[in-house]
């Protein structure tokens, strides 16, 4: 029973940065029922509406399905996907997508993301932002890293956790 | 208040904008005007010195008219390629670059790119979440127009099933875009290679018969010849990914071992949101790459959008240009009918009428300067989307739109507060001097 809390207990807790990180940092890696959430992060902006970026993998045995995501606040995220329709680039809004064991998904600009409409504060590059990933294996807080207002990518990109 | 802006609907949004830019003139107009009726004098003056005006208008409607066929061409230009492009959810391929392959496979552009192998495609094709996995085999050619081998699921879904006659059921049979000059029944012998290069005679003994004609889509497909791609590799030799007890069958499945090769694999994937999913597990470092089109074209376009705004600094500068020699020209013209002014002025008009007269004169220049530039931008649009659509095959549309309506009513707005500098000069001058002349 005591081995059970304390694997409970790893698998909510964020995964600890890599040797050599500043340990001051928020963590880049979470962790919840096997799936492994790297760098999430978010451009900084002033209107009431932000997306969020991740990388995924289900390094578990069972499929993770990916809800979406809420604010302490209740504002909620919702899954979109990126899309040009009649010439137009837009956003739609797409069901729970399942991460397979041993598969990635990766949620990036101009594809996948979570979208948080109605947001009340503005989001300031180098701040972090607290997020609550909605997983069919639990509810997850995680620590978004906002990067600059028209940033392509997390700045760790590329690292290995 | 930038929430509030950002609630409003577009078309609200650019009609305050519209409403904004015209309030100076407004303004202006109703100050200089209110009480007076100088509208049959500036009749006159229009027809007074008609041909002089009749120049003025034409070069503010040039210069408009300029600016905007380019910015309306840019965009017309933008979501044609965006259109063409919407059919193709997600392309896999070798990993390089992703500008090159999607030109390579979406809009047919010429390309040495290296091939997915058997196993590779087998992967995709038998993936739960894909619907259809046509590979695509290129190289030939039939009169410039490029020969383009796949499978009849792929020709169904990209013509959403408008096909004049039938599907090719069998190798050494085409379906033809709408753009090509073959007809149903007609035979060719495909080239070797494509352009200035190709080779005529390299296939020679192959025949291909037209069966089939797809309806037009806007994109270059209108411009391809669609034939099985098992007649592809079978024109080069290659094994046609098929054993030989499958005797004359086309269409997947393929044997992995007889597989001779595709360069890109376009993926259609029965639920819009399995395209997500799909990019990550297709892109597998070292051995296949997968991508959406749409965001390989929203790159470019953001590339484009800094050329956009390049192009709408220039058309500012011509229009500044413009501007200084109108400002010019309004100076010289004044002069012209000085003397009549003068005469105004020594029967007592008041010198606010004076005003309204040289300043409404020169708002009508403007004012049919820059109608007439919408007119010329949107016959600009209209002639370089016909030339584009002609070369490219993408359908380009023209239109105007409040963008360009906007960027016209911005000039005309502060030409009309810049047409008071002549208003203003003309009252200096000595009345008793003007009339002698």
């Amino acid at each position: 029973m005591k081995h059970l809390l304390a694997a409970l207990l790893l698998m909510t807790t964020p995964v600890l940065a890599e040797e050599g990180h500043d340990h001051d940092e928020p963590a880049h890696a979470f962790e919840i029922g096997g799936l492994e959430i790297l760098h999430p992060w978010t451009n900084a902006t002033d209107h009431d509406h932000a997306l969020l970026f991740m990388d995924l993998h289900n390094e578990g045995a069972a499929p993770v399905e990916i809800l979406g995501a809420r604010l302490d606040s209740g504002v909620e995220g919702q899954l979109v996907g990126f899309r040009m329709k009649g010439g137009e680039m837009g956003f739609e809004t797409l069901p729970p997508i399942p991460v397979a064991p041993g598969r990635q998904l990766a949620l990036a600009p101009d594809g996948l993301a979570i979208r948080f409409d109605g947001l009340e504060a503005v989001l300031e590059e180098g701040h972090h932002w607290e997020v609550i990933l909605l997983t069919s294996a639990g509810e997850l807080e995680i620590d978004v890293v906002i990067e600059a207002e028209d940033a392509r990518q997390h700045g760790h990109a590329g690292h290995s956790h | 208040m930038r929430d509030s802006w950002d609630s409003l609907p577009v078309l609200a949004q650019d009609l305050i904008i519209a409403g904004a830019l015209l309030l100076p003139l407004l303004v202006i107009g109703g100050v200089l005007m209110r009480g007076f009726r100088p509208l049959p004098l500036v009749r006159a003056l229009m027809w007074r010195f008609r041909w002089a005006n009749l120049l003025f208008i034409l070069l503010i409607a040039v210069s408009t008219g300029m600016g905007i066929g380019l910015i309306a061409q840019e965009r017309g230009l933008r979501i044609g390629s965006a259109q063409a492009a919407e059919k193709f959810d997600l392309v896999v391929t070798a990993p390089g670059s992703e500008l090159t392959m999607m030109l390579a496979a979406v809009f047919l552009q010429p390309s040495a790119v290296p091939l997915l192998d058997g196993v590779a495609y087998d992967r995709i094709a038998n993936h739960p979440q894909v619907q259809i996995a046509a590979p695509i085999a290129f190289g030939d050619s039939h009169d410039g127009a490029p020969v383009v081998g796949t499978i009849t699921d792929f020709v169904t879904y990209l013509s959403d099933g408008r096909i004049e006659g039938r599907i090719f059921a069998r190798s050494g049979e085409a379906v033809v875009g709408a753009a090509i000059d073959l007809q149903i029944g007609d035979r060719f012998t495909p080239a070797h290679g494509r352009g200035s290069g190709a080779d005529a005679e390299a296939h020679e003994g192959v025949e291909i018969e037209v069966v089939g004609r797809m309806a037009r889509s806007g994109s270059p497909w209108d411009r391809a010849i669609l034939i099985p791609v098992e007649t592809v590799w079978e024109v080069h030799g290659l094994a046609n990914g098929h054993t030989f007890e499958e005797g004359d069958r086309i269409g997947p499945p393929f044997t992995p071992e007889l597989f001779p090769g595709t360069p890109a694999v376009i993926v259609h994937a029965g639920e819009l949101w399995a395209n997500y999913a799909l990019r990550s597990e297709f892109t597998v470092a070292g051995e296949t790459m997968a991508f959406f089109p749409g965001t390989v074209l929203a790159d470019l376009y953001r590339v484009m959008g800094d050329v956009r705004q390049a192009m709408s600094v220039m058309s500012i500068v011509t229009q500044v240009l413009v501007a200084a020699s109108v400002l010019l020209g309004l100076f010289i013209l004044t002069r012209l009918f000085q003397r009549q002014l003068a005469m105004l002025r020594a029967l007592g008009a008041p010198r606010r009428f004076v005003m309204a007269v040289v300043w409404g004169y020169g708002v009508t220049l403007l004012v049919a300067g820059t109608a007439l530039g919408l007119a010329f931008g949107y016959a600009a649009a209209l002639v370089l989307s016909r030339i584009v659509t002609q070369r490219t095959d993408i359908l380009v549309t023209a239109s105007i739109t409040w963008a360009e309506v906007n960027l016209a009513l911005g000039f005309l707005s502060a030409m009309s507060l810049l047409s008071l500098v002549p208003a203003l000069v003309v009252l200096t001058r000595p009345v008793v001097e003007n009339l002698r002349q």
